[in-house]
C-alpha cells in the first residue's frame, strides 16, 4: 500500500465532499431514508394483513371500500450503512489498481461519514479479511486511513465466497461498493446476486488499467498468473494482442450488462484517470448517496 | 545435370551434416521471458481461440524446418555450381573474332542502309555470343580479335559470362585482318589440350592465296561462321602525292579507285586541301573496274590532302562501307636551303645548283674560305678544296684532298669503273651511276658508320658519313674528269644530296595503310585508325588501302590447307548441349525462402 493518506489527500476528500453537497443541494443529514419500510410516518405502501400484524396500522378506510384488510407500510428512517467491499486478491496490485481502489474508497468513505452514515469498510480476496467496523463522523477517517493503509493484497478472488460471509455476518441492510478488478475464474454474478437476493444496495465499480487492456508484450514469453502461479507459454502476435484487447473489452461489457439488467449501478474506472473524478462521475450519475 | 563447383559426394557430407545441426537446433526448447500478468483468466479465453491445436503448432514448426532445409539445400547446391548440360567431351575452343575493317560493313540485319543499320560486326558478336551459349558445360573457350594485330581479349574460361563480356569489348578497327599470325596464336593455345577447336566468325576478307597457310592446323576442328550480305562496294585502295623536284610548290596526285559492283557506278571525286575542294571529276566505274587517275600541277596551301568518293546523286548513299570512301595524304614539307659553294670556278657545278628555286646559293673562292663564311648558310659545298678544319655545317666534297679531307684517303684509283651503288641511300634515289666515265678517283678509307654510297670493286669513290648530327658526303673525282656532269643523273644526285642535309626525304611517305609498321624517326608503331595522326610531333596520314578490306563480299565457305571448314556448333544441338548457370536462381531461391522464413516468423505463423 503505497498511497498517501496525507493532509493534502484529506483536503481532496474534503473539496469532493463539498462538491457532493452542492450536487444534491436541499438534503441534509440524518434525513436520507433506507428502502427499509418500517415505524416512519411516512407512507410507503399497503400489503395483506397477516397474522400478529400490529391492528394499529390496518387501514379502515380502506377495509371500508374494498372490504380487504391491508396494512399501511411507512418508510423507516434510520441511519444508512455504507460497506465499502475492497478487492484485496494479488491480482489488485498489478499495475496500482490496489492503490486506486484504496483511494477511491477513502474518498467514499470520507462523504459517508461526513453525512453521518455508517461507514463499513471489507477487504477481501479468497475470503473475508478483517474488516474496519462501522463507524460514524468525519473524526473517523483517519481510522479509515490507517486501516486502507494497513491493507496488503494477497490471495486469489473468490467474489461469491466473500460476499456470501459478508450477507451471512452483516444483518443491517445498507449500501454496498464493490471495488474489484472481477478477475475471478469463478465468475462476478453468483457474488453479485447474492448481494440484490438479500437486499443491499450494490454499487460496482470495476477497475482496470492501460497495460490490463493493451498489454505492451511481444514475442515468446511465459506468462504467470499472479494470483495462481500457474503459468501458459504463449507467442504473442499482433493477432493474439488485438484478440486479447477485444477480450478484455468484452469482459468489461458483460460485467456491464449484467449490473444494467439487474439494476445495479456500474462504473468502468480506469485508474490512469484521477480517482476524484471518479468520485464526481459517481455523484453525478446520482449514485449511491441519494 | 553437371556440378562443377563442390563435388556431389561432399555436397551430400554438407548436406547432412548442416542439416542434422539444424534439426538439433530446432530440438532446443526456446528460452522463454517470464511476464506476470494480473489474471490468466482473459488470456486463456484468447489462447483458446486463437491457438490451434497441437498438432497443427507442430507441423507449423515443422514447416519452419522445413524451410530452413530447403533454404540449406538451395545454397549448398549453389556452392556446388549446378550446369544443365550432359557431360559431353570436353572441348577447348578459340573463337576467332574478326574485327577488320570490312566489319564496319552496314550490311547487318535487314541490310537497310539507314543510320540504324547494324554493322557486321554487332552481327558477329551476336553470333560469337551464340556460339559460346552453345558450349557445353565443362568445354573453356577464348576469344581473339582478328585484326591486324591478333590478340587474346582474356585467358580461357568456363564462365559464359566472362565470355560474352570478353565478345561485347570487340570492336572493329580500320585495319585489314592478319589471319595467319591469329592462326599460329590460336593453334599455340590449343596445342596439346583436349579436343581444340577453332571457330572464326568474319566475312572471310582475309588475304589467304589459294587457301594456304603456313599453319599447321592438324587435328584441330576447324569451324566457319559467315557474316555479312553486302558485296557490292566502291573504294580508295590507292592515295599519294608528291611535289615536283623542280618546282616544289606544285604536286601531283595518283588516286586508285576499285568498283565491285555488277553494273556502272557514277560516282564523284574530289580532292580537296585544307578542306579546300582543289580538283573534282565524275567517274562512271565500270563492273568490277580498277580506275587509276593522276591529277598534275596541283598547287595550294597547306599540307593536308584528302580524296573523297560520293554518290552521283544525293538519292542514296554511295555504299554500305563508308570507310574507304575517303582517303588522306600529307604534302611533303618546301623547305629552303642556304648553300655556300666554296670554288674557283665550276659552271657544271653552279648550273645544276640553279636547278632548284629553292636554293640561295652564295659563291666564295678558296682563299677568301674562312670560319665566319658559315654563319648565315645551312650547307657548304667544297670543290677541290678541303679546309683543314671541318666547318659545323654539312658539307659536300668534290674532290678532297691533303689532311682537310673528312674522309682519310687510301690512295688514288685509275679509270675506276663503278661496280656497287647503295641503292637504298637518299643520294641514289632516281640515280643510277653505270657506265659512268671517270678519269681518276681517290679511293677512301670508311670509319664506322660511314657509307660507301658508289664504290669500284670495293673501293668506295663516292661516301656519306651522318654523325653528331652533321652530314658529310664526298666524292672522290673531279666533276672535270668524268662525264657525270653530262647526264641527267648529275644534278638530281646534287639535290638529293642537298635534301638530304635538310632532311627533306623526298622518300616519305606521303601515306600509310592501316595495320602496317610505321617508322617515324626512332619511334615505331602500327596505326589502327584511318586519318591524320600525329605520332611523336611528325603528323602522319593513314589509310585502309586494302583491296581485300575493300571488297566486302563475304565468303560463305572457308578452306584452309585443303581442310574446309564445317558450320559453328551452336547449329549442332545433338552434340552441343547449351550450357546454363543456375547457381544465381538457386541463390536468388534461398534469398526468397530466407524472406518468407523471416515473415513467418514475424507474423508468428511458424513458432
Amino acid at each position: 500500500m503505497s498511497v498517501k493518506f496525507n493532509e493534502s489527500f484529506l483536503k481532496k476528500l474534503e473539496y469532493l465532499y463539498i462538491v457532493s453537497k452542492k450536487v444534491f443541494a436541499g438534503q441534509i443529514r440524518a434525513e436520507r431514508r433506507s428502502k427499509k419500510t418500517g415505524q416512519g410516518v411516512e407512507f410507503a405502501d399497503h400489503r395483506n394483513y397477516s397474522l400478529g400484524d400490529d391492528l394499529r396500522y390496518l387501514d379502515w378506510s380502506v377495509y371500508g371500500r374494498l372490504d380487504k384488510l391491508l396494512l399501511r407500510l411507512f418508510e423507516e428512517e434510520e441511519d444508512l450503512h455504507i460497506y465499502l467491499l475492497v478487492d484485496a486478491s494479488r491480482s489488485m496490485a498489478a499495475n496500482g489498481k490496489f492503490d486506486y481502489a484504496c483511494e477511491v474508497a477513502a474518498a467514499l468513505a470520507y462523504v459517508g461519514l461526513a453525512k453521518l452514515d455508517r461507514v463499513s469498510i471489507l477487504p477481501f480476496s479468497s475470503e473475508l479479511k478483517s474488516r474496519l467496523p462501522p463507524a460514524r463522523g468525519k473524526g473517523n477517517i483517519f481510522k479509515v486511513f490507517d486501516f486502507l493503509s494497513g491493507l496488503e493484497p494477497s490471495g486469489v478472488t473468490s467474489l461469491e465466497a466473500s460476499i456470501e460471509a459478508f450477507v451471512h455476518r452483516t444483518k443491517r441492510r445498507g449500501v454496498v461498493i464493490v471495488l474489484s478488478d472481477f478477475y475471478d475464474p469463478a465468475g462476478f454474478q453468483g457474488g453479485l446476486d447474492l448481494l440484490r437476493y438479500h437486499r443491499f444496495d450494490a454499487t460496482v465499480i470495476q477497475l482496470y488499467s492501460d497495460k490490463e487492456a493493451h498489454p505492451e508484450l511481444r514475442g515468446d514469453v511465459e506468462l504467470i498468473d499472479a494470483e495462481t502461479g500457474e503459468s501458459r507459454e504463449v507467442t504473442l502476435s499482433d493477432r493474439v494482442l488485438k484478440a486479447y484487447a477485444r477480450e478484455h473489452e468484452k469482459f468489461g461489457q458483460e460485467l456491464a450488462s449484467f449490473c444494467a439488467g439487474r439494476g445495479l449501478p456500474y462504473y468502468r474506472a480506469n485508474i490512469s484517470v484521477p480517482f476524484d473524478e471518479l468520485i464526481l462521475r459517481i455523484f453525478r450519475a446520482g449514485g449511491f448517496l441519494q | 545435370m553437371i556440378f562443377e563447383g563442390i563435388a556431389l559426394q561432399i555436397l551430400g557430407g554438407a548436406l547432412a551434416i548442416s542439416g542434422a545441426a539444424l534439426a538439433a537446433l530446432y530440438l532446443l526448447k526456446l528460452r522463454r521471458k517470464r511476464v506476470e500478468v494480473p489474471s490468466s483468466l482473459l488470456w486463456q479465453r484468447v489462447l483458446r481461440d486463437t491457438q490451434s491445436s497441437a498438432l497443427l503448432r507442430r507441423l507449423r514448426r515443422l514447416l519452419s524446418l522445413l524451410i530452413q532445409l530447403a533454404l540449406l539445400l538451395f545454397l549448398l547446391l549453389a556452392l556446388a555450381d549446378p550446369r544443365f548440360g550432359r557431360r559431353d567431351r570436353a572441348r577447348t575452343v578459340v573463337l576467332l573474332v574478326d574485327t577488320s575493317a570490312s566489319m564496319q560493313t552496314e550490311d547487318g540485319a535487314g541490310m537497310r542502309p539507314s543510320a540504324h543499320a547494324t554493322t557486321r560486326m554487332e552481327e558477329a558478336k551476336l553470333e560469337a555470343k551464340r556460339i559460346v551459349r552453345g558450349l557445353s558445360g565443362d568445354s573453356s573457350a577464348m576469344i581473339v580479335s582478328l585484326d591486324a594485330h591478333p590478340a587474346p581479349v582474356g585467358g580461357f574460361t568456363r564462365s559464359a559470362d566472362e565470355l560474352e563480356r570478353q565478345i561485347d569489348a570487340l570492336k572493329a578497327t580500320d585495319a585489314p585482318a592478319d589471319l595467319v599470325t591469329a592462326l599460329h596464336l590460336a593453334r599455340d593455345a590449343v596445342h596439346g589440350q583436349s579436343s581444340p577447336t577453332l571457330i572464326l566468325v568474319g566475312d572471310g576478307a582475309w588475304s589467304v592465296p589459294n587457301g594456304v597457310v603456313d599453319v599447321d592446323l592438324s587435328g584441330i576442328d576447324l569451324r566457319f561462321a559467315s557474316i555479312g550480305s553486302a558485296t557490292e562496294n566502291v573504294g580508295i585502295t590507292g592515295f599519294s602525292v608528291r611535289r615536283y623536284q623542280a618546282n616544289r610548290t606544285a604536286y601531283e596526285v595518283l588516286v586508285e579507285v576499285e568498283s565491285t559492283f555488277d553494273a556502272e557506278k557514277k560516282l564523284v571525286l574530289d580532292l580537296l586541301q585544307e578542306g579546300e575542294v582543289v580538283q573534282t571529276e565524275k567517274i562512271a566505274l565500270k563492273p568490277n573496274e580498277i580506275f587509276r587517275r593522276s591529277y598534275s600541277n596541283l598547287s595550294g596551301e597547306g599540307a593536308r590532302l584528302e580524296a573523297r568518293l560520293r554518290p552521283d546523286s544525293d538519292a542514296q548513299p554511295l555504299d554500305l562501307f563508308p570507310l574507304d570512301d575517303r582517303a588522306y595524304a600529307l604534302l611533303p614539307s618546301r623547305q629552303s636551303l642556304r648553300v655556300l659553294l666554296v670554288s674557283s670556278g665550276n659552271l657544271f657545278l653552279e648550273g645544276a645548283l640553279l636547278l632548284d628555286e629553292n636554293i640561295k646559293l652564295s659563291k666564295i673562292a678558296p682563299g677568301s674560305y674562312g670560319p665566319q663564311a658559315l654563319d648565315q648558310v645551312d650547307a657548304v659545298i667544297f670543290d677541290r678544296f678541303a679546309p683543314t678544319t671541318p666547318p659545323e655545317k654539312n658539307a659536300l666534297y668534290l674532290r678532297p684532298e691533303g689532311s682537310g679531307s673528312p674522309f682519310e684517303i687510301a690512295g688514288e684509283l685509275a679509270s675506276p669503273v663503278i661496280t656497287d651503288v647503295a641503292a637504298g641511300h637518299p643520294l641514289t634515289r632516281w640515280v643510277t651511276l653505270k657506265d659512268l666515265n671517270i678519269g681518276r678517283a681517290s679511293r677512301f678509307r670508311l670509319q664506322p658508320g660511314d657509307v660507301a654510297v658508289a664504290s669500284a670493286s670495293h673501293d668506295p669513290i663516292v661516301v656519306a658519313r651522318d654523325r653528331a648530327g652533321r652530314k658529310t658526303v664526298a666524292m672522290g673525282f673531279e666533276l672535270g674528269r668524268t662525264d657525270l656532269p653530262l647526264r641527267v643523273a648529275f644534278p638530281v644526285l646534287i639535290v638529293n644530296a642537298l635534301d638530304w642535309f635538310v632532311g627533306a626525304d623526298a622518300s616519305l611517305k606521303s601515306s600509310f595503310s592501316t595495320g602496317k609498321p610505321v617508322r617515324i624517326g626512332n619511334s615505331r608503331f602500327t596505326p589502327m585508325r584511318v586519318g591524320f595522326q600525329q605520332i611523336g610531333g611528325e603528323w602522319i596520314a593513314v589509310n585502309l588501302q586494302s583491296r581485300e578490306e575493300s571488297r566486302i563480299r563475304p565468303s560463305r565457305t572457308l578452306t584452309l590447307n585443303r581442310v574446309i571448314a564445317s558450320t559453328p556448333p551452336s547449329s549442332m544441338a545433338t552434340n552441343w548441349i547449351p550450357r546454363r548457370e543456375i547457381w544465381a536462381s538457386l541463390v536468388l531461391a534461398a534469398l526468397l525462402l530466407s524472406l518468407v522464413e523471416w515473415w513467418t516468423y514475424q507474423r508468428r505463423i511458424t513458432v
